[in-house]
């Protein structure tokens, strides 16, 4: 039989609707079937009924759907057809395989020990009503009742704890949430630590690379480099060097940071390219053709993730480079913001005094102890042989080998432990907390338990009831508890310090969510054990007299609580001072006066092409232009030029000595940053001039040659003198002559941590430049002026590329980004963990009080007064905190020294912060006893002895 | 999104899924669900030519009642489990790209469960008077 009409029986000949069909049509119908969801129906439904339905459908789509409804309805109609099919497949799926587990358990469970189910609420499976005459099967047949197995009395649990849960909804709730946010901030922490610590380098075997020290200094430059790559036993090295790449083109004009690197660069790595090929030994010789690899982050915004870009000719900076090749997403580059390799032809003379940073590769066999020792016997014979210069023992403690992972991870390891710390001690709170309020509901249960166990219950059965229950409840906040960890690492990673590498490898991914489940199943251990195991103890004569617990003082409970409301204390005096430390060291770096006012001030470098501005006339006669261009746009107060902005690596160093002041014998050249400067830009800092003046447009390029020195400098070079200016500083090798025409105070250069040094400024006019950046001082909220500053500078030439365009205090403050960021995590952490904390001292006090009502009730009747009463339960209350307070003491002293490596000026031992936490402590505490002790002075001694009375 | 979450929701529900329909059939006889009903009846009605797709149909077609075809098999499979169904795989066709179809017939067990359910019905209706629901009816309206 074939073809639709073979089976058109009377039900379809009673539809006078029914269009002919016939086989051809059918035939070529055959290929319009919506295939994907054909085969989904045929795949999930098991065995040879997959075929059947899938058969069905497709059977009714041809004859029938489609030639009635049109192609697209009949589309909608088959998928909406296919994805029921599917879902009902799955819960068939589930319960033949539920039903067959069951079912062996129970077999199981019968042949051992059968124990008759009894305790369990709700309709017990009767075992008086056998299945009909039906032999016994391994797999009972759906709506038979189960024989008491394992799956059988889970489903009871968690029948009766669903209904528990919707009985008690403040508490369940409060829970769920206390826990979300415990195991979301600790999941949130883990998946940063995961990303960043833990996750091993993209890197061939990343565990045998290490980094060089001295790092990116003359020492390494390229003769030293290729003695170094030559004679080295122990390690392989490739060296790399940061550079900008001017690009132009379609897509604007760009520089793009990147590095110029050895052609072994990426071999030494082991890193493999996402399109294309990488350096090769002959991209690296003299007059071989210049190839750039580009990454995947400059390939999307800059090429449109053209696979086509590979083999490619760009221009960089007017010359054509062919591009060989793109590297991966998640590839970690040297330093975070590279955007393309070029590999350096080191033969060549450009490359003779570049400075290398070099990265090694351990050979087999070698540690790094042993790399380190060769490179203190190889740098000292290279200087003497090439320079005869002998190392000094400084210089040679300086050349040390790291493994490269702690070089890439820098400073973010101590922070990020830090902070899982913290967290960590967090979800202990949060258990702690949750495990008070399951004792508390524990104790309220206590009649109900009694009654179960008196009906016959075993002990197993309840505490399995009401683990299972905990087990809802952490599986909840576990559940919620990763949503809260999505929201924050989304949220997080966007505000993350730039010191923190490897960023855009944290993820919520596999790994994370194991740890999630793990924290969350051992949550529920914390908190779930303890209280079921205490709430089904009671004997069963003292749970029936229900409500005469209340008139006995349980002792043996109270003192649990009270251990773990200490505990809780205890921890808490770690978060708090910790995030007392934290937000002293943060106080301090935020009182530093950096030397200038960041506030209101906008920044962007241009960079003009040697193409267009081959001399010093036609750059001098552009930087003015831009200078005269921002001046024009409304709202700018006053504008400058510098070479190198304060917070930005940069600046060029030279020996220097005051005229007249000849070194004595033996004494060494002191060296000096400068920096070169345009009139105006003091002014638009606010960087005190403290004597003399600024440079003014007279300090040309034939006028007297001038300085203006930073007051570190002037002390140095003439100690003892209060007016230098007028003087004159010889600098560098030659004693060029400077006359000293002011004097400024001192700014922090390169962040706000790092002390000044003795500084001086030249004017542009007589030092010329290429690319200044541009600093505008602007009247009212800065940021919206950015783009009109932009558009001011395009406006003298729209060829010219801008980088590092943005505000200055953006740059003050990410210098001090990660303090700012782990202070205000842990000062989040200890608030919350206050608040916790708050809420169990109140809720043990709470059911203390409502305990001693009786007892209360009979001293008011006796005639104490209600503020004794208050104060002596206060102070009762107060004994666990106390016991806390000195526990945690010693251990926050001792958890305190992870933190030394973040503090700023602050000791690890700080005991005035130490101090504050406990007061604080003490002080929440007090308020949190506060409110449930006033309860108890004002019982109403007749309404408790009444109600006491038979 | 979430395997492990979605999992563990789904059995869950499904437990207690499991557990009410128990617990309701502890209740006393098993009664055919109305779309048990139905779905014997189109099988009943369709005589030797009942598979899925004529099955969902027969039903459409008598009842006005819109089904899927997931629902369909799922009862159909569990009718047979009980008995009240036999199934046999047999021919195909070439619009069903060379799968079987699974034809169903009526067993003495559905037969008898579907007499019941009509008995069932007949005593509870017994002598209540339709003219007084149809007033009712229209009181409403």
């Amino acid at each position: 039989m074939s073809g639709c009409r073979g089976r058109e029986g009377p039900a379809q000949a009673a539809s006078p609707r029914q269009p002919p069909s016939n086989d051809p049509n059918t035939v070529a119908d055959l290929g319009k079937l919506p295939r994907l969801a054909s085969w989904l129906v045929q795949s999930c439904w098991p065995g040879s009924e997959g075929q059947a339905v899938a058969g069905d459908l497709d059977e009714e789509y041809l004859c029938f759907v489609r030639p009635q409804r049109g192609p697209l309805a009949a589309r909608m109609w088959y998928w909406r057809q296919a994805l029921s099919a599917v879902w009902t497949a799955s819960g068939r799926r589930f319960s033949s395989s539920s039903r067959f587990f069951s079912a062996w358990l129970g077999l199981f469970a019968s042949s051992s020990k059968q124990q008759p189910p009894s305790g369990g609420p709700g309709p017990q499976p009767g075992r008086s009503r056998s299945p009909s005459s039906r032999p016994p099967s391994l797999s009972p047949r759906q709506g038979e009742p189960f024989t008491g197995g394992f799956m059988n009395r889970l489903a009871q649990d968690l029948r009766y704890a669903l209904r528990g849960l919707r009985a008690r909804p403040l508490i369940s709730l409060v829970i769920i949430l206390t826990l979300a946010l415990g195991i979301g901030a600790s999941t949130a922490v883990f998946s940063v630590v995961h990303g960043v610590l833990l996750d091993p380098l993209p890197y061939d075997r990343p565990e045998r690379l290490i980094k060089l020290y001295p790092d990116q200094l003359l020492p390494f430059g390229t003769p030293a480099a290729n003695h170094i790559d030559e004679s080295a036993q122990t390690f392989e090295v490739a060296g790399w060097t940061r550079t900008l790449f001017p690009l132009a083109g379609a897509a604007g004009p760009e520089d793009a940071r990147g590095a110029l690197v050895f052609e072994n660069h990426f071999r030494l790595l082991g890193a493999r390219p996402a399109l294309g090929r990488l350096f090769e030994p002959a991209d690296g010789e003299a007059g071989a053709t210049e190839v750039v690899v580009l990454s995947h982050s400059l390939w999307a915004r800059r090429y449109g993730r053209d696979p086509e870009v590979v083999g490619k000719t760009i221009l960089i900076a007017g010359q054509p480079h062919e591009v060989i090749g793109v590297m991966g997403p998640r590839y970690q580059p040297m330093e975070r913001d590279w955007l393309m390799w070029q590999v350096a032809q080191r033969e060549t003379e450009a490359f003779a005094d570049r400075p290398w940073a070099l990265n090694g590769r351990l050979r087999p066999g070698y540690t790094v102890s042993q790399a380190q020792q060769e490179l203190r016997r190889l740098l000292p014979e290279f200087w003497m042989s090439h320079h005869g210069y002998q190392a000094t023992p400084e210089e040679i403690a300086d050349m040390r080998v790291v493994p490269l992972r702690d070089w890439i991870l820098g400073d973010g390891q101590a922070m990020l432990w830090a902070l899982m710390g913290a967290v960590l001690s967090m979800l202990l709170i949060v258990c702690a907390n949750v495990t008070n309020l399951l004792l508390a509901q524990g104790n309220a249960r206590r009649p109900e338990m009694a009654v179960r166990l008196a009906l016959g219950a075993g002990r197993g059965r309840l505490v399995r009831q009401l683990l299972t229950e905990s087990t809802l409840v952490g599986a909840a906040g576990g559940v919620l508890g990763v949503l809260v960890a999505l929201a924050l690492v989304q949220a997080g990673v966007a505000n993350m310090p730039p010191q923190l590498p490897r960023l855009h490898n944290i993820a919520v991914d596999a790994p994370v969510l194991a740890f999630a489940v793990a924290v969350s199943l051992l949550s529920i251990l914390l908190f779930g054990t303890l209280p079921a195991w205490r709430a089904t103890r009671r004997s069963v004569a003292r749970g029936l007299q229900g409500n005469s617990s209340r008139h006995s003082l349980d002792a043996s409970g109270l003192r649990f609580n009270r251990a773990l409301v200490a505990s809780q204390i205890a921890l808490m005096v770690v978060l708090i001072s910790g995030a007392g430390l934290m937000l002293r060291s943060l106080w301090t770096l935020l009182q530093i006066d950096p030397g200038f006012e960041a506030r209101g001030v906008v920044v962007m470098r241009p960079s003009p092409p040697r193409a267009r501005y081959p001399d010093q006339a036609s750059l001098d006669e552009y930087h003015r232009r831009v200078r005269r261009a921002a001046e024009g746009v409304p709202g700018v107060v006053s504008v400058g030029q510098i070479q190198f902005l304060p917070m930005h690596p940069g600046g060029w160093r030279t020996s220097y000595r005051a005229a007249g002041r000849p070194l004595e014998p033996g004494q060494d050249a002191s060296f000096t940053n400068g920096r070169v400067v345009t009139p105006g830009y003091f002014t638009a800092m606010r960087t005190p001039l403290v004597r003399g003046r600024e440079f003014e447009a007279s300090d040309g390029a034939d006028g007297q040659p001038v300085v203006i020195v930073n007051q570190s400098l002037a002390r140095s070079a003439w100690p003892g003198e209060d007016d230098p200016v007028g003087k004159e500083l010889l600098l560098g090798r030659d004693e060029r002559r400077l006359r000293v025409v002011g004097i400024v105070a001192d700014v922090r250069q390169s962040g706000l941590r790092q002390q000044s040094v003795p500084e001086f400024y030249v004017p542009l006019a007589q030092q010329s430049w290429r690319r200044m950046f541009l600093v505008v001082r602007v009247d009212g909220p800065a940021r919206s002026m950015v783009p009109l500053l932009q558009q001011a500078v395009w406006s003298v030439d729209a060829e010219v590329a801008l980088s590092h365009v943005g505000l200055m205090s953006d740059a003050v403050n990410a210098t001090i980004a990660d303090s700012r960021l782990l202070a205000s995590l842990l000062s989040g952490f200890g608030a919350l963990a206050l608040l916790l904390g708050a809420v169990g001292v109140y809720g043990v006090m709470s059911y203390t009080v409502s305990l001693r009502r009786r007892e209360l009730g009979i001293r008011l009747a006796l005639g104490a007064g209600g503020c004794r009463l208050l104060r002596s339960t206060i102070l009762g209350g107060l004994i666990p905190v106390v016991l806390g307070l000195l526990v945690g003491l010693p251990a926050a002293l001792l958890s305190s020294g992870w933190l030394s490596g973040v503090l700023y000026r602050t000791p690890a031992h700080d005991p005035l912060t130490f101090l504050l936490a406990l007061l604080v402590l003490l002080v929440v505490a007090c308020v949190a006893l506060y409110f449930p002790a006033r309860r108890a002075s004002r019982i109403d001694p007749v309404t408790v002895l009444r109600a006491d009375s038979p | 999104m979430y395997p492990i979450e979605w999992g563990l929701t789904f059995y869950i529900v499904k437990l207690y899924d499991v557990e009410m329909k128990r617990s309701e059939e502890a209740a006393g006889e098993p009664l055919l669900g109305s779309f048990e009903e139905l779905v014997l009846l189109a099988v009943a009605h369709l005589g030797g030519r009942a598979y899925g797709m004529q099955v969902r149909r027969e039903i459409e077609r008598r009842s006005g009642r819109s089904t899927t075809i997931g629902a369909v098999y799922s009862t159909l499979d569990r009718m047979e489990e009980k008995d009240y169904l036999a199934s046999r795989m047999a021919e195909t066709a070439r619009e069903r790209r060379g799968r079987a179809r699974k034809y169903y017939a009526l067993q003495p067990g559905g037969a008898r469960v579907l007499l019941r359910a009509q008995e069932l019905r007949r005593q509870m209706w017994g002598e209540l008077d339709t003219a007084a629901l149809q007033s009712c009816v229209e009181v409403e309206s």
